[in-house]
Order: C-alpha cells, then structure tokens, then sequence
C-alpha cells in the first residue's frame, strides 16, 4: 500500500454569486513511502491545492472536497475526525510554503514558532522544547541557533526563514513533506541550498516528498516521479526522466520549449499561444484544445480520459492524439 | 469689424464658454450623480441629503409656526394634529423647530467637513510630498494638536468667546484637520514610493503635475470618504456640544432642543420631544455616512468596498455540487477507446 | 539602542507637554480678556490693594513674561492653582473627582473591551451570517446616533417611564459618603508600581493591564464603607450600560475587520499545519495578532478613563471630572478649567508614550524611530 493514496479528487469553490467553480479535476496522485513525487503546472491550476486538501486546510465552505480516496498511511483523510487530522498534522505530514515572509507569524520570535511544534506533538516542556529547537536548527544548518531562536521573521533573510520553517515542517520527522513552491520566493543561490536540504533531509529521514512547483529545472532534480496538472486536471504523468525527455501532451511539450537551455542559440523562446482560461470558463472538450496546435475535431467534444502509456504503468496521458 | 461679425465672435465666445462649462462642470458632476444614484448606499443617502436640504430651504412654507416666537399658553403640550410633535416649555412648536434645525445642521456638517478635508488634504499632499522641512513642522504641530483636549479647551474658549456657530466651525477646522492630514501624509508616502510616480519623476515631470495627475486621483476617495464622515460627525458633535451648553442657546438647533428636552420633556413625559431631534440627527449622519460609503466603493476601484458590508462564504447546494462532478465526468475506457480510433482513423 | 529609543520618546513627550503647557497658559491670556476678571467680580473697583492681593494670589499680576514663568514654575511643582469654588487647590479638587469618573469609564472600559473582543470574535468567525449582520447594523446605529441621545433615552425608558434606575448622581441624595481618597490613591500609586515590577521580573505585557486594574478595584473596595457600595453600584449601573453601548461595538467592529483580514494570513496556515489546535491557533495567532490595533485604541481612550465622560456626566449628574469641568465652566472658574485641561493633556501624553512601549514590545516590526 502506498503512503499517499489519491483517487478522483475532486475540489471545488463556492463563489460569491453561486457559481461553483471546479479547481481541481478527478485527480489521482500516489505516493510510495521514500519516493518524491512532482505535481507541476501554472499558477492557479489547482497544484496547491491539492496539496493543502491532503493537509484537509482548506476552508469548507467555500471548498468542497470529494474524493473515491484520500488515505495517509490507511488513515481515510476524508473522515478522521478533527483531533486525529490535527495529530497527523505537523508530525506525519509537514509542510512548507512559497511565501516564507508571510508565513511565519511576525510577532512571535521564530523559536517559539518552531517550539509549538514540540510542545505540541512531544509533549515536552517549554525548556526541553527549546533545547529541541535549538539542536534542529544547528542539524539545519542555521548558523547561530542560540541566537536566531530568539530573533524575529523581520530580522532573518528569506533563505533563513525558509529554513525555519522547513525545520518547523520535520521537526517530528514527518513522513510526507508537502513542499509548496518551496524555492519561488528564493534569490537563485539560495534555491539551490535550499533543495540541497530538502534532499538531505529526505535522505536522512526516509521522507516522502510531494513537490509542487511550476520549474522544471527543480522537477528534473529533485522528484522521481512527475505529474503535470493543466486547469485542475492531470494532463501527463511519468517518470521525471521520460516526461522531461519525451513529453507526451502538447501541455508539456510547450512547457519545455519554453524552457532556456545552455548553449543553445534562439531570438524567441516559444509560447504557448492564448492564456490559461478562468476556471469558471473551462472550454468544451479538451482544456487545453484553444491552446493546441494540434488539436481535432473530436479534442473539441471530448474530454480525453488519462490513458496508460507502456506496459510497467507509469506512464499516462491525457490526449486523443498521443500514441 | 462688422455687427454680424461681432455676434458671430461674441457667438462663438459663448458657445465656447458654455461647452467648456458643460465639459469641465456639468458632464463629470452630472455622471458622477448618475453613478452615485446607480448605487444602493448613493441613491439612498442622496434621497436622504436631498430631503434635508429641501427642509432646510423651505422650512418656512412646511410649517405654519415660527421656530423663535414663544405663545406661553401653550407650553408642554402633547402631540396633536396642530401641534404634530408637540410643543416645548415656551409653547414653541417642535416640527418647527426640527425642520429650521436642518439648516443649522446641514451648515455646519458641511462647511466644518468640507474645510476639514481641504485643509487637511494641502497639509497633508504638502507635508507628504513637497518639502521635508515644512512637513516636519506640519507633523510637529499635528502631534500637538492631537493631543491637545477638545472638550476642556472648547469649555475654556467657550468663556471669553460669544458663543457663535461661526466660533464653532472655526475650532472644529482647526481640530479637525490633524486628522485628516495625517492619514492624506500617510498614503501620499506610500504613493510617492511607487514606481509610477518615479518614472514620472524620471520622465521630468514637475511636482504639481505628478500632484494633479497621480497623487490627488488617488487619495481622492479618501478624501470624499473623509468629507462625508466628517461632516456627519460634526453633526453629531454640534448636537453635542450644544448639549453641554457650548451652543448659541438663542439658535434653532437639534441640540438646543435637546438641552431643553433635558429640562422639559421627561417630567412632562413628551416622548417625542426627546425621540424627534435624535431621529433627525440619525437620518441626516445616515444620510452623509452612506454617501461616504458609496462613494468609497465607486472611487476605490482596488478593495471595492470597506470590507463593511456582510458577505457569506459561498455555500453550494448539493444539486450544484451534483451538476459540477457531471461536468468533470470523463469517458469510459470503452468510448474512450472508441474515439480513439476514431481519431487514428482521420489521421 | 533600545534604551536610547526609549529616551527619545520621552524627550519628546516632555516637549509636546511643554507646548501644551505654553499654549494652555498663552491661548486664553493672548486671545481674550483678563482671566482675573471673574475673580475680582465681587471686588469694589476702587479696593485697588484686595484687587493686587487676589491678583497675586493667583499669579494673575505683573507682565505676561513674568506670568508665564510663575505658571510653568507652578506646573512643575504639581500647583495648578487654587479652585475658586471649592476654595482648594485644583489639584485636590481633581484628586477627589477623579475616582468617581474611574468608577463609570473604567467599568466600562473593562466591560466593553471584553464583551468586544467576543462579539468581534464571533462575528468574523460567522462572517455575513446572523451575528455579523447584527454587529454591523449596531455599528450604524451606535455610529449615526450621538451617545448621549441613546442615554437620554434609557434615561427616559428606566428612570422616567419604568422607573428602575436612579436618575441622577452617585448616591442616594442626602446621604453623606465617607471616601477616604488617599487610601484610594495609595492603593493605585501601588498598582502601578506593582505593575511595572511585575512586568520587570516576569515580561509578561498583560500584567501592564491587569495589575493597575486590579489595584484599583481592590482599593476602590478599601476606600468606600461597604454598606455605601452597593448604593453607589446601584447608581452606576444605568451610566456604565450607556457607556459600554457604543464602545462594545466600536471595539467588536475592530476584533472583527482585523479578525477577518487575519484569518487570511499565511502564517495562520502554518499555525494550522503544525497540527496545533483550533483554540491555540486563535489565542496563539489569529487573536493575538488580531488584537494589536485594541492596545492602541485602549490606550487612546486611556486619558478618557480617568477624565470621564463629559456628556454622560452632566446627564446623570455624576460628580465626576466631566462634571467638574462644566461645573467650572458655568461658574467661571478659569484656574479649575485650565487645571483640568492641563490633566487632560498630561494624562495623554503619558498614556500615548506608554502605549508606544507596549505596541512596540508586542509588535517588534514598528521601527525604532
């Protein structure tokens, strides 16, 4: 059984004036315990998501969340009640987000923010719970960890207060990590400290990582398997090496043209012609068929199902005209 | 120079002045109305204005009585057809009094917020954007200002001046205005850091120019919002200060009839005496604040709105919810497979 | 550096209090007439040498520099001047008001700020439902009708019509109260310094509050005979619940908006991510940074605790400093008006600086400035 286990997710919003709107489509996502899993796509394609409904953060109402299966670890996240979800929080899955200045709360010292943690899932007391602390952020690599307990979000950079919270997110050694756009806010030099840390951290502990991101380039490093998400729906997914060497769905392909490599000489990076379209006015058919330049007649009615692509099934698509 | 070329000269001048009239007054005053009264709180607060300022002016052909005249046989009368609210210890007739009141009111809400605002938006645009020097001395004096007592020093003043609503305006400007003038600085600071206004700046743009183009658009529904509050709040102030005595006790005020409610009213049990002015006061501030709100939701294109107003989360019904998941149904693996080669087959 | 900021603000403070102080003494004297003049009212003209001795008796004689000199002399050695009706000093006679005033506002205040926060609460937490609906409508209502219109009306409803309450002052009329004030001012001059070393030694910023708070109450009790308190609580009910009225709702009205905005914040996602609890996210995130605009508010209304309400006093005729200051307005006594404008002003001042402190040591982003 895997750790993570998503069938035909489902999430939608309540608007103001009584419109649903659907973020997220009859998603299935898989997680085995150890592996690192990639959920790619633009913003605002439901990729975050769907990552805070397996947290089950999302306000309801307005959300609406429906799913055949949502389980961690067999525990049905759909059903567990409230007390049970807050357990699982913070110590079986963690998670860190793409905003570190807005995420840490600014009047609170970042020790005491990390110490909650302890206090909350170890039942230390608040001495131990710092002494935890401060030992988590040296295994972090914060430089100072006496002094940086005591300092507050306004004081730190926004590499160091990425690493706050990712000690937040493992400091009980969770076994998923949820990281969402965790390097976007990042200078470029951080980025590349802050995935080497996520992959210790992973290595160390045996973590699980679900990684939302819209880079490929962290994808191509940093996640075994990759799922592309295109206006809530899973458009392609595979291995990260097969995906990002031969992509399958118009989607993808557009996406790593998109993508600036070394050495290669171009007056233009190519487009994807159009632009996203508002998850209230989803198209007829296939989503991404106003975009497509190869689109057909029956890509206009229908919506493709995802189809296996190869025998072992790791590999799927979400295209009449692939294969 | 011929007389038809004169009239057609003069002609010309005035159809001229009449066009620039029309589009620089006129046309934006005339839309700005149209939108305010396309909107729920603008409409209702300009019905409510627009009743205060035809009591005000016509006070003398809605009522029979006059507001000053004292008839001493009919003091502390009780509601009646002649008398609809009753009249107070002078025998002088209540309505009247309430509608002669409106014009008191209404001049002093206006003129008070209306000078509030202006003063506090130069003060403010000034301390804000212009000179650095003079903005420090402006904020100096704001600090002092604010925290200099109203109350005590009006009570103090109130002693050496004639008690005047001209006296009244005047201190009401000049404690007014650090607030307002505070809060245009604040914002002003914050456009002048935007990168717009820089490359204005860059461009060689002159600091009145970027202040007529870019700063006053902007603080502008502040601005109007802080013009109709404060005139509502300055009604409400005038009723209060006429209250504890600091009014002109001779004037026909809302407040006046308070005070003499105070005395009068409650032994002789004239409910509406005291209910009456109080309704009045309730309308006119209503009348002035929803105008204000309007107008911030109109002018205020990025919060659209005060966040005042109760807004639900959206709540779905399960029909809804039922509908939404057929329309994310995909097809079976068979007509799946059936349009793929249906696809194949084209290609 | 952190002392260096407390230092600034309160030379800064010192010199605002000092233009206060110049502009109290310059405005009347400048503007008007001789502020002795209702003092020698009763004087014959011709009695020249009562005339100079009144005169400097009040420091009302010789050139405007000289005045001004005796005067601030006077401010700093805590003389504000003799009350020319009570025949005491200002200082005194304000000493002995000022209770009364805190027994109303300070009700109030604790009331208000209490019964806010839940209802703000609860509003945002039912945002566009039944109890916001009902916050927002009192908001229109308490903003739009002046509060002493609503207290001339429960006045007319529970003294008048129903007669429940007590319409007027503090205790039953003729009845004479033994208020032994000093114990009173000991037992809040403790508070406060009890305050101050209990935040000293444990850090913790609510002691700020609670301790002078307490202090009061407690010597409050102490200072009035017990068979008086319930008569005076009996009177007081009726102006405390008058007062609370719009003060519940502008405090609601705060917890809410900021309630609503801070429901929003990243960082309460994260609270929620850790796994903590509903109840810790709220007392721990949502609430406390959701409060931060109420310590200024409180403090603001601060110099209104002890200087009263001036409406609502002169309505149930409460022998408060509201009072007082009408009281020496209708009489003329300009040293009594000028006293109490200058405590007033005092008192803001201090409260705006302390607020400053607590806002900064609750909230570290506000710049040192």
């Amino acid at each position: 059984m895997s750790l993570l286990e998503i069938k035909q997710l489902k999430i939608m919003f309540a608007g103001g004036g009584g419109k649903l709107l659907r973020a997220v489509e009859n998603a299935d996502l898989s997680i085995e315990a150890g592996e690192s899993v990639a959920l790619v796509g633009e913003s605002g394609c439901g990729k975050s998501v769907t990552g805070f409904s397996i947290m089950r953060l999302l306000k309801t109402p307005p959300a609406i969340v429906r799913a055949d299966r949502l389980t961690f670890d067999g525990a049905d996240i759909l059903t567990l009640p409230e007390p049970d979800m807050q357990a699982i929080r913070g110590r079986d899955i963690g998670m860190i987000f793409q905003e570190p200045s807005s995420a840490l709360n600014p009047v609170m010292t970042v020790g005491k923010q990390v110490d909650e943690v302890f206090l909350r899932h170890r039942g230390l007391k608040q001495k131990e719970a710092r002494e935890a602390t401060v030992a988590l952020f040296r295994d972090i690599g914060i430089s100072a960890p006496e002094r940086r307990y005591h300092q507050y979000p306004h004081e730190l950079s926004g590499g160091m207060k990425q690493r706050i919270l990712i000690a937040t997110a493992t400091a009980c050694r969770p076994k998923l990590l949820i990281a969402d756009e965790p390097t976007t806010a990042l200078d470029v030099t951080i980025q590349a400290q802050i995935l080497e840390l996520l992959r210790e951290l992973r290595e160390k502990n045996k973590m699980s990582m679900l990684l939302i991101t819209h880079d490929l380039g962290v994808v191509a490093h940093n996640a075994e398997r990759v799922h592309v998400m295109y206006c809530g729906k899973i458009v392609e997914t595979g291995r990260t090496a097969e995906v990002l060497t031969d992509p399958l769905h118009p989607y993808t392909k557009g996406l790593l043209r998109a993508v600036p490599r070394l050495g290669e000489k171009r007056d233009r990076f190519e487009q994807i012609p159009l632009s996203v379209p508002h998850p209230s006015a989803k198209p007829e058919g296939c989503y991404f068929h106003p975009r497509c330049s190869e689109a057909c007649e029956a890509c206009k009615k229908h919506m493709p199902p995802l189809m296996p692509v190869g025998k072992d099934g790791a590999r799927a698509v979400r295209c009449w005209r692939s294969g | 120079m011929s007389v038809s070329g004169f009239f057609g000269k003069a002609g010309l001048f005035f159809v001229k002045a009449a066009r620039f009239v029309w589009t620089r007054f006129l046309c934006p005053v005339g839309t700005f109305f149209k939108r305010l009264w396309k909107h729920r709180k603008g409409r209702f607060g300009l019905i409510v204005v627009a009743a205060l300022v035809f009591f005000a002016l016509f006070a003398p052909l809605l009522t029979p009585y006059d507001p000053k005249t004292p008839s001493i046989n009919e003091g502390y009368l009780p509601p009646s057809w002649t008398h609809l609210l009753g009249t107070d210890g002078n025998g002088v007739d209540i309505l009247a009094q309430i509608l002669y009141g409106t014009r008191v009111s209404l001049i002093i809400g206006l003129t008070s917020g209306l000078c509030v605002t202006l003063v506090g938006a130069f003060l403010g645009i000034v301390a804000g954007y212009y000179s650095k020097w003079a903005g420090g001395a402006i904020m100096r004096v704001v600090d002092v200002l604010l925290v200099i007592p109203t109350l005590p020093l009006m009570v103090i003043l109130h002693k050496y001046v004639s008690s005047s609503y001209v006296m009244m305006i005047f201190i009401f400007i000049a404690f007014g205005w650090p607030g307002t003038a505070r809060i245009i600085r604040a914002q002003v600071l914050s456009l002048k850091n935007g990168n717009y206004i820089k490359a204005a700046e860059l461009f060689g743009a002159k600091r009145n120019y970027i202040t007529r183009r870019h700063i006053l658009p902007a603080v502008s529904h502040l601005l109007i919002m802080n013009c109709a509050l404060a005139s509502a709040g300055f009604m409400i102030a005038e009723a209060g200060l006429s209250f504890i005595g600091l009014g002109d006790p001779s004037a026909v005020s809302w407040g006046q009839l308070l005070v003499k409610a105070e005395g009068g009213a409650f032994t002789s049990r004239l409910w509406a005496w005291v209910l009456a002015p109080g309704a009045a006061i309730f309308f006119a501030v209503i009348g002035f604040m929803q105008i204000g709100y309007a107008l911030e939701e109109l002018l205020n294109p990025k919060i659209g709105g005060t966040g005042m107003t109760a807004r639900a989360w959206g709540e779905a019904t399960d029909a809804q919810i039922e509908e939404a998941e057929e329309q994310m149904r995909e097809p079976s693996p068979e007509e799946a497979a059936a349009i793929r080669e249906q696809v194949r087959s084209e290609r | 550096m952190k002392l260096r900021y407390v230092l600034t603000r309160i030379f800064y403070a010192l010199i605002i209090l000092f233009v206060v102080i110049s502009l109290n003494f310059l405005l009347p004297r400048l503007i008007f007439t001789d502020p002795a003049e209702p003092l020698l009212r009763g004087i014959p003209e011709d009695d020249l040498i009562l005339r100079a001795a009144v005169r400097a008796e009040y420091g009302l004689d010789g050139s405007l520099f000289r005045q001004y000199f005796v005067y601030l002399g006077k401010m700093f050695t805590f003389d504000y001047g003799r009350s020319y009706v009570y025949k005491a000093p200002v200082f005194s006679v304000m000493f002995s008001k000022i209770p009364w005033s805190m027994i109303l506002s300070l009700s109030a205040m604790l009331i208000s700020v209490i019964t806010g926060i839940h209802v703000g609460a609860r509003a945002a937490k039912h945002r566009g439902k039944r109890p916001d609906k009902v916050l927002l409508g009192a908001a229109t209502l308490t903003t739009a009708l002046p509060s002493f219109w609503i207290a001339l009306v429960f006045m007319m409803l529970l003294c008048f019509a129903v007669p429940v309450f007590p319409f007027r002052g503090a205790m039953t009329e003729g009845y004479s109260l033994t208020f032994h004030e000093w114990i009173f001012w000991i037992g809040v001059l403790l508070g406060v310094v009890a305050a101050g070393v209990s935040y000293y030694f444990t850090k913790k910023v609510f002691l700020l509050f609670v301790v002078p708070v307490g202090a009061f109450v407690l010597s409050a009790l102490i200072a009035v005979p017990p068979a008086d308190l319930a008569d005076i609580a009996y009177h007081s009910i009726l102006p405390i619940f008058v007062l609370c009225i719009g003060s519940i709702v502008s405090y609601a009205l705060m917890v809410r908006n900021s309630m609503i905005a801070a429901v929003n914040e990243d960082y309460v996602t994260t609270a929620r991510a850790k796994g903590l609890s509903e109840r810790q996210v709220l007392f721990g995130h949502t609430l406390r940074n959701a409060l931060l605009p109420m310590v200024t508010s409180i403090g603001m209304s601060m110099a209104g605790v002890f200087g009263g309400s001036v409406l609502i006093e002169k309505i149930f005729a409460w022998p408060g400093m509201g009072g007082l200051l009408l009281e020496a307005q209708n009489v003329g006594d300009f040293q009594l008006a000028q006293g109490i404008m200058f405590f007033y002003s005092f008192v803001t001042i201090v409260c705006n600086l302390l607020t400053d402190f607590v806002y900064h040591r609750l909230d570290p982003r506000v710049k040192l400035a």
